[in-house]
């Protein structure tokens, strides 16, 4: 039996475009990815850069979030998470580093872009970027994250420090913030999608701060400076690079001050970050079944026929499946608002917080048993694990932020025990 | 509090610890850590490793250091505390780069067998001494995994080599090799010497019939491949072995019929006993990354080594540093000294050091793995040099029959169970 249908999801909630959909990116991965893997080692970038213009203009993927009046796909809705989900499940299940920069992406445009809170100003301004048929990097997200000793730091969100602070002058948002470490893109991004901390002057001369918002910053604006490419443990199809913002001005529009709208990105970022893993962890099962259908051990048996290394196996399934269900439940979850609340509000936030965490870790929990059972081969480029591992870690260090688990486990006490210090 | 406060059983330290150790961490410091940022991406060539291997191994002339006196060695192997200073050269090597403290371990490795009392073969540690007394750095290597079976072979206690497909026959004075190995540290062209793990009668499980047989990489019919491109561990090459016809004389055994197969139980101790130096190294310079990131990095406008949750974390991560490197030396200890724990290469000693191996690989993996979610969006950074110890140290809990194998192993001993 094929994984897709060994790991239970909720099928009657996927829709025929959805299906559709799926299909298409399962045989672009098939045969676009998968297929040349061994060649993915000798020339990795550009063969990315190939594999996901088709992904991006053929499939359409690279507007699929954007509005359709818009010229987008008209996926700008959190009735279409399950979708998402799907799509993004398919991708990873190729390459996580792909799969990971759509999720970014679509987390970094949300705020603009997904009903009910479209925003017509900042569509009619960026869409007609990502929206032609040139491939594009997409949006780049920098959040809140680390403060230093060494500086001042700025204001809190949620404990994390927001690095770049905007004070308004006439029409404009005047944006600084120095040695910015972005979640994602920061070395092509056209857009910037800025948690930042508002200032303005009023009348009567006296500075005053507003509430933590985000802010909109296209990529080739003056006093953006970008620095090298990083080199990191996983997610190489995303080049990633330090940022400063010197000065740089914005449209006063391009601010989104609605509150809720910071944790919006992280729901839809902690749901996406999930969906890339389960897709991760589909190709896991597909590489660990092949290997314990065939691999004998003391020189009799097959492995898999052997208790303790079923009862790994064992763990590995166990993780997926309700790693899927979390995921898929989570996305079901952001589709009713009527009956949860919305994704932009607490009880939804955390919970996505909550998964996210719990669906990465369970992902690095089983890549991990299954190098266990695979010994070297689990760590030996060839077999196409050591590529998830190190992708899926990397998911997981992203999503932490800053201190671990701790600032979002702050955040579920804060949310379940009325917390009011931490 | 620096890194040499960590606990370790004072008592067993080697009079020869503070000097060879000080030595090391200057080279580590001024020969390795500043560019280790670059060795991924000389995996292949070694241009950028390969100075930093011969400051150590010839300028520095460890590559000496356990051969006897005789043959122009330092002598370390008639030592009775030849693990403990093994076990501090491994840790401050492994602190810089496990991979390089793999190939510089795993080159004595197998030598254990002829250099170390009690088994020292004077023919055998002339004959190779001179090939290591050069003025380049000089490597061994132990092809024991083969492709059908991973680590059937060092499953000794269960399998007892019977399924060992690389044989050796005696022809007249000469032993006559074929078969195919897998993954040996220092292969992909480094290795100079191989030390070869072979069965005299395939299928069988007299311990008679189980060989260790040195093979200079010369030799005709000894063909090393390719590395293979792996995780992580960049500074140690790894590729198939293949022998044909690999004729070699018939006293380059190791320690003869019965002896050998004694021997490369001891060897499994060794190993994981090396395993451990490797890990607790790495541990040590996380400490030293964390204590700086987590004093200059805040999080609810304190640094985080002040807040209560992630000192908590910081805490368990210490400690366990601290507890493993105390079960690492003493892991050292019984290898020096089976006159008090009994033979290095007995089942009681074997699992015992095997069961601490996979302690301290458990937790390294898990403390590196949190430490990454530390430093969150700088965690997979390489240039907080956390990431690719990650990378390196899940190679070492793989290795060796990984976690499974050390759990049989103690299962084996502590429960008495006869089928596993």
């Amino acid at each position: 039996m094929k994984a897709d249908a060994l790991f239970f999801y909720p099928k009657e909630l996927i829709d025929k475009e959805t299906q559709s959909l799926a299909l298409s990116i399962r045989q672009w991965a098939d045969k676009e990815v998968i297929a040349n893997r061994l060649k993915f080692s000798e020339n990795y970038r550009q063969l990315v850069e190939d594999s996901r213009k088709k992904l991006a203009i053929d499939i359409g993927l690279q507007q699929m979030i954007w509005p359709e009046a818009y010229g987008g796909g008209g996926f700008n809705s959190y009735k279409r998470s399950i979708s998402i989900v799907r799509a993004l499940e398919e991708i990873s299940r190729a390459d996580p580093g792909i799969g990971f920069m759509y999720a970014a992406n679509l987390s970094s445009y949300a705020p603009m872009v997904m009903e009910p809170h479209v925003d017509k100003e900042l569509c009619a301004r960026f869409a007609p970027i990502f929206c032609g048929k040139e491939l594009k990097t997409g949006g780049s997200l920098i959040l809140p994250g680390a403060g230093d000793i060494h500086d001042e730091g700025g204001p809190l969100f949620l404990g994390r420090t927001i690095q770049v602070a905007a004070a308004l002058r006439g029409d404009e948002w005047v944006i600084n913030g120095k040695g910015l470490r972005p979640f994602n893109s920061g070395a092509g991004a056209e857009l910037f999608c800025i948690v930042c901390a508002p200032t303005q002057v009023g009348k009567d001369g006296k500075k005053s701060k507003g509430m933590p918002s985000i802010i909109y910053v296209s990529g080739d604006s003056k006093g953006i400076k970008r620095g090298k490419v990083f080199k990191k443990t996983g997610l190489n199809a995303d080049e990633n690079a330090d940022i400063s913002f010197d000065n740089v001005r914005v449209p006063k529009a391009y601010m989104v001050k609605r509150d809720g709208a910071i944790k919006g990105v992280h729901s839809w970022l902690n749901l996406c970050m999930g969906a890339v893993c389960i897709g991760s962890l589909m190709n896991v099962y597909e590489i660990i079944k092949d290997w314990v259908d065939v691999r004998v051990i003391k020189g009799k048996g097959l492995i898999k026929e052997n208790p303790l290394d079923a009862a790994i196996l064992a763990e590995i399934a166990e993780d997926i499946t309700v790693s899927r269900l979390l995921t898929y439940n989570l996305a079901n979850i952001m589709t009713r608002p009527k009956d949860y609340g919305s994704l932009e509000q607490d009880q939804v936030f955390t919970l996505a917080e909550m998964i996210g965490m719990r669906v990465t870790s369970s992902a690095l929990h089983a890549i991990n048993r299954t190098m266990e059972l695979m010994g070297s081969a689990g760590y030996a480029t060839e077999w196409n694990l050591e590529k998830h591992w190190r992708d899926v870690k990397t998911i997981q260090s992203y999503l932490c932020g800053i201190g671990a688990d701790v600032p979002v486990k702050m955040d579920i006490a804060r949310q379940f025990f009325d917390c009011k210090e931490i | 509090m620096t890194i040499d406060d960590f606990s370790r059983p004072q008592e067993y330290i080697s009079p020869l610890d503070k000097h060879l150790g000080s030595i090391i961490r200057q080279w580590a410091e001024e020969d390795v850590m500043p560019y280790r940022r670059q060795f991924d991406e000389d995996w292949k060539d070694h241009k950028i490793i390969e100075p930093a291997y011969k400051k150590l191994m010839v300028d520095l002339g460890l590559q000496m250091c356990f051969f006897p006196e005789e043959v122009g060695g330092w002598g370390l192997g008639h030592s009775n505390s030849t693990a403990t200073i093994s076990y501090r050269m491994f840790e401050e090597i492994g602190r810089a780069d496990t991979a390089m403290a793999v190939a510089f371990g795993v080159t004595f490795w197998p030598l254990t067998t002829i250099v170390v009392e009690p088994h020292v073969n004077m023919r055998l540690c002339k004959e190779f001494a001179s090939m290591f007394n050069t003025d380049k750095p000089c490597f061994s290597a132990l092809a024991m995994t083969e492709p059908q079976g991973g680590s059937d072979i060092e499953n000794i206690d269960l399998l007892k080599g019977r399924t060992i497909q690389t044989t050796a026959i005696l022809d007249g004075d000469e032993w006559v090799i074929n078969g195919h190995k897998l993954w040996p540290s220092n292969t992909g062209g480094v290795a100079d010497l191989l030390a070869v793990v072979c069965t005299t009668k395939s299928g069988s499980d007299d311990p008679n019939d189980f060989a260790l047989i040195f093979v200079p990489s010369t030799t005709k019919g000894a063909t090393q491949g390719g590395p293979y491109e792996k995780a992580g561990m960049a500074a140690d090459k790894n590729s198939d072995v293949w022998f044909e016809d690999v004729r070699v004389p018939s006293w380059y055994r190791a320690a003869g019929p019965g002896d050998d197969a004694r021997c490369f139980k001891e060897i499994i101790s060794w190993g994981q006993m090396g395993s451990s130096a490797f890990l607790t190294g790495a541990m040590m310079n996380l400490y030293e990354i964390l204590y700086k990131f987590c004093s200059e990095k805040t999080y609810n406008k304190k640094p985080l080594k002040e807040n209560d949750a992630i000192a908590a974390l910081l805490g368990r991560i210490a400690g366990d540093l601290d507890i493993c490197r105390v079960i690492g030396y003493q892991a050292a200890r019984m290898v020096d000294r089976p006159d008090i724990y009994g033979g290095r290469g007995s089942r009681q000693v074997i699992s015992k050091i095997r069961n601490f191996k996979e302690f301290i690989a458990d937790r390294a993996v898990e403390n590196f793995g949190k430490a990454m979610d530390i430093l969150g969006i700088y965690g997979a950074d390489r240039d907080w040099d956390i990431e690719k110890h990650w990378r390196d140290i899940k190679i070492i809990q793989l290795w060796m029959g990984g976690k499974q194998l050390c759990q049989m192993e103690a299962a084996r001993y502590f429960f008495d169970c006869k089928t596993l």
